[in-house]
């Protein structure tokens, strides 16, 4: 139990301020504020309800990576911190997830658009019509009413500013009718379904326009704000934020009265940043002892990231010594033990850790992951029938599987060097799979050598573990694209890292991307789902974490956007800070 | 010395050349400002190329380096590849402003503290003032300052923190103000600044104070300083006046070296204490795969050593007339 301060304590703290700077002990906000300072630890400080600190004060968030820029449409938004720390707060989107992760029209639209009310249409001639009512109450934070021209400024804004990143969907746009201030009609070369995840950051074209290109604006200030905050100042040292007080979404106005991000760039210093109160919460990287580190007055919410982690498997693999055909890559999956595997990597951040039962398709989000990939339990029977059955054989019962080349099967294995989960996985994996005669050479390489020059080039493995990005929409067709191939011929271009080749399967997923009804799109996903377990393109393992921490005694209210892409920050129009 | 400056100025300029060679190619060997997209489902491939196309990291790489090298040396340092097009010198000047007020209140309280406890170290050599100076001395120089830039964040921001009831801490663990500042506050950055230069002193005071108790002891012994007791002068002005001048030479050196390796050398203490100068730049350039910022900051880091170095020569020469005659 903590004592109140006493002369002795003082003198050490004059002390220790006079040897280090004769300056710090004129700081008269310190030593004024000292006599006052709570008597007790904060963890015997009582937490105010929430409704009785239901507004006002200074939230202060440690955010974990700092984003360079923060225009809207170039590279700078390609950093996820980008949209959680900055644009996510200001730029207003006409279809929004909620927080089981599902598209739902934002409080901009009226209503969304369905096939039923008109919103969806596909002609004859092959077009698909998206039209989306807007709300004739929303405004942007100068009082400029958002419109249909601000949606046709968006879709131009992506196509036409240099450096543009992200041209996928707003390409096969061909016309955006913005003659009803409260409409906006948009017009597709052909259906698509992935139409929610389109203008998820609507741009005011009064303030950056006409130009269509705005690589030279927003790249530091976000001038006007069509969300629940306005930016007050973004440096490379902090971020603040204020209440939009006229947001037209009335139950989304802050209840704090300032926001204030700092950078804090590594996990330890977001823990430390959390323990001596510089900051109130953060949303860090899970991290490894996260379960014995989190104590005291901080609490932490755990919930399924955006990102799942697996073992893929390279077929074109230049130093492949056999053939990694369907019967070895489900050799392969009979052979882990996915359960300890999850555990192993996450254990130590959340108790049970689920296992990722689905290629693609992140169980957090939407009805499209199934458990087409339960099946694949440690099985020592299933990996001899299926060896057995390509003329593997085994002359040591203790031994190594070998073909009829005489080629053991030993897989190379690449992942990040220094990862500790990955290496632990590694290491537990080789284990676990020795007895059934699956050995390993683990080659590691830095992240820049394996994801910049090995994955490109197709030129790692067979087998690389890492974590691929999950999306909300069941778009696949990057994965799983037979032309999408890093080949010679297509310069290296392309996502199939795999080299999975299957016709059936590249339709199935570009045929998803085209079927706008949601029903028949779930039956399109799951008939794709079931060939991918049956070809094991890749063994999926888990999904990485998200995490939130906060200090339970400065802050109420995180924790319900855990898992969503917007970040924990999303809701924080709803916390409260405990001021004394 | 003329001659001389001018000499170190002309040898000088070919180890810029192979810095900026060396560095050049190892940051497009080992980062690419591209890397992370690689992987984004939702940027298409073509849309990929472009955008490479548009940074020019489609151009081979001697090209791109001889491209970089003429804008350098007419004084364009280019623009970042990832901040969208960002000046890289506003970028590298802010860095080193924050870089040269945390050497320079280092280095010079260091050396204030360390020229002082050396010196009543060699004076009273083998008493406790002496042999308690020596054992921490020997502590200070052991410590690696990561370690002890940790240990200091726990001991300032937590535990003492803590035991006295203050929250956020007196002394702040990390950044370079507080958050929510947003005038300056000279108050508020030596809080901040206390800690990086606590963690960066602890060793320079340990490593002046040694030199100067061991360059004191060596000048204390020579003639001229027996000269000037026998002539009856006070012991007091004997090792001031004819005892420090002349002990300060090699501390002095070893100081200015020190800052100018301090320069680029502060990555440790600037990433532990989150502080926005030149050794977090250069990490975040690199892993970042900026290399424009990179070379920028390597070169003019590489340009402060030369010249704080050569400063020190000079410096030298004022202080030991005979250097400046070698000199010439």
């Amino acid at each position: 139990m903590n004592q109140p301060p006493t002369r002795r304590r003082w003198a050490v703290v004059v002390i220790a301020s006079a040897m280090l700077f004769a300056a710090c002990s004129g700081d008269s906000s310190t030593s004024d504020a000292a006599p006052e300072a709570p008597a007790s630890t904060p963890a015997e400080t009582e937490v105010p309800a929430a409704a009785d600190s239901a507004s006002g004060g200074t939230l202060v968030l440690a955010v974990e990576q700092w984003p360079e820029c923060i225009n809207p449409v170039t590279s700078c938004a390609n950093a996820t911190w980008t949209i959680w720390s900055v644009l996510i707060h200001y730029l207003p989107r006409l279809m929004e997830l909620d927080q089981t992760n599902t598209y739902v029209a934002s409080s901009l639209l009226v209503e969304e658009p369905t096939v039923a009310n008109g919103g969806l249409v596909t002609a004859d001639d092959g077009t698909f019509t998206l039209t989306y009512r807007l709300n004739p109450e929303a405004s942007w934070s100068d009082g400029t009413p958002i419109t249909s021209t601000d949606v046709w400024f968006t879709w131009r804004a992506g196509l036409d500013t240099t450096g543009t990143l992200s041209t996928i969907g707003l390409d096969l746009i061909t016309d955006v009718d913005h003659s009803d201030p409260h409409t906006a009609v948009l017009t597709f070369s052909e259906p698509y379904a992935p139409w929610p995840t389109l203008f998820s950051g609507l741009l005011p074209a009064h303030e950056l326009g006409p130009d269509t290109d705005i690589a030279d604006q927003w790249n530091d200030e976000i001038t006007v704000s069509g969300g629940p905050w306005i930016q007050e100042e973004w440096n490379q040292e902090q971020h603040i934020m204020v209440p939009n007080r006229s947001y037209w979404d009335t139950e989304r106005i802050p209840l704090v009265d300032r926001v204030v991000m700092v950078p804090r760039e590594d996990t330890d210093s977001e823990l430390l940043a959390l323990q001596t109160g510089e900051a109130m919460a953060a949303f860090p990287q899970p991290f490894p002892g996260a379960r014995e580190r989190i104590t005291g007055d901080l609490t932490y919410e755990v919930a399924e990231g955006t990102y799942m982690e697996g073992l893929w498997i390279n077929q074109d693999a230049p130093d492949r010594r056999f053939d990694m055909t369907r019967n070895v890559r489900q050799a392969v999956a009979y052979a882990l033990d996915r359960e300890r595997v999850a555990d192993i990597a996450l254990g130590t951040i959340v108790a049970d850790p689920p296992v990722l039962q689905c290629t693609g398709w992140n169980p957090g989000f939407g009805p499209w992951c199934q458990d087409d990939f339960a099946r694949y339990t440690q099985d020592a029977a299933k990996v001899a029938e299926l060896l057995e059955a390509e003329g593997w054989t085994r002359p040591d019962p203790d031994g190594l599987w070998v073909n009829a080349e005489g080629e053991e099967l030993v897989l190379a294995w690449n992942t990040v060097a220094g990862n500790k989960r990955r290496e632990d996985v590694q290491a537990l994996v080789v284990e676990m799979t020795a007895a059934l005669g699956i050995g390993w050479e683990i080659i590691n390489y830095d992240p820049g050598e394996l994801f910049q020059n090995r994955l490109p080039a197709l030129n790692f493995g067979p087998v690389a573990l890492y974590a691929n990005s999950t999306n909300p929409d069941p778009s696949v067709a990057n994965l799983y694209d037979i032309d999408g191939v890093p080949t010679e011929e297509n310069e290296r271009t392309g996502q199939n890292f795999t080299a999975y080749r299957s016709q059936q399967a590249s339709d199935l997923a570009f045929a998803i991307d085209a079927e706008v009804d949601p029903a028949a799109r779930l039956e399109l996903v799951h008939e794709l789902s079931q060939i991918l377990a049956d070809d094991v393109p890749w063994i999926p393992l888990y999904i990485l974490p998200n995490m939130i921490i906060w200090d339970a005694t400065a802050v109420s209210g995180p924790g319900a956007y855990v898992s969503s892409p917007y970040g924990g920050f999303f809701d924080m129009f709803d916390w409260t800070v405990h001021e004394e | 010395m003329a001659r001389y400056v001018l000499g170190r100025l002309a040898t000088t300029i070919p180890i810029l050349l192979a810095i900026s060679v060396a560095v050049f190619w190892g940051a497009n060997r080992v980062s690419d400002p591209t890397a992370s997209l690689t992987v984004n489902p939702r940027i298409a491939p073509e849309d990929l190329a472009a955008y490479r196309e548009h940074l020019g990291l489609g151009e081979p790489l001697i090209g791109r380096y001889w491209q970089w090298l003429g804008n350098f040396v007419q004084g364009d340092l280019g623009t970042s590849l990832v901040q969208n097009g960002a000046e890289v010198w506003p970028i590298v000047r802010t860095a080193m402003a924050n870089t040269l007020v945390l050497i320079a209140i280092a280095v010079i309280g260091s050396l204030a503290l360390g020229i002082a406890i050396g010196t009543v170290s060699a004076v009273r050599r083998g008493s406790f003032v002496d042999n308690a100076a020596t054992t921490v001395s020997f502590l200070g120089i052991s410590i690696p300052v990561f370690w002890l830039g940790l240990m200091l964040q726990l001991f300032f921001g937590l535990y003492l923190a803590n035991w006295l009831g203050v929250t956020p801490p007196l002394l702040p663990t990390a950044g370079l103000y507080s958050p929510g500042q947003q005038s300056f506050d000279l108050v508020d950055r030596l809080r901040h600044l206390a800690l990086p230069v606590l963690a960066l002193s602890l060793q320079l005071v340990a490593v002046y104070s040694r030199y100067m108790r061991s360059s004191l002891l060596d000048v204390m012994s020579l003639d001229h300083v027996r000269a000037a007791r026998g002539r009856g002068l006070r012991e007091r002005t004997v090792v001031v006046r004819h005892g420090v001048r002349n002990a300060l030479i090699p501390v002095s050196t070893q100081a200015a070296t020190d800052a100018g390796q301090l320069v680029g050398g502060l990555i440790v203490t600037e990433k532990v204490f989150q502080y926005p100068g030149m050794g977090r730049l250069f990490l975040d350039a690199l892993f970042g795969g900026d290399y424009p910022v990179l070379l920028a900051s390597v070169m003019i880091t590489a340009a402060a050593v030369f010249v704080v170095n050569l400063a020190a020569d000079v410096f030298y020469g004022v202080l030991d007339p005979r250097i400046r005659r070698d000199a010439r």
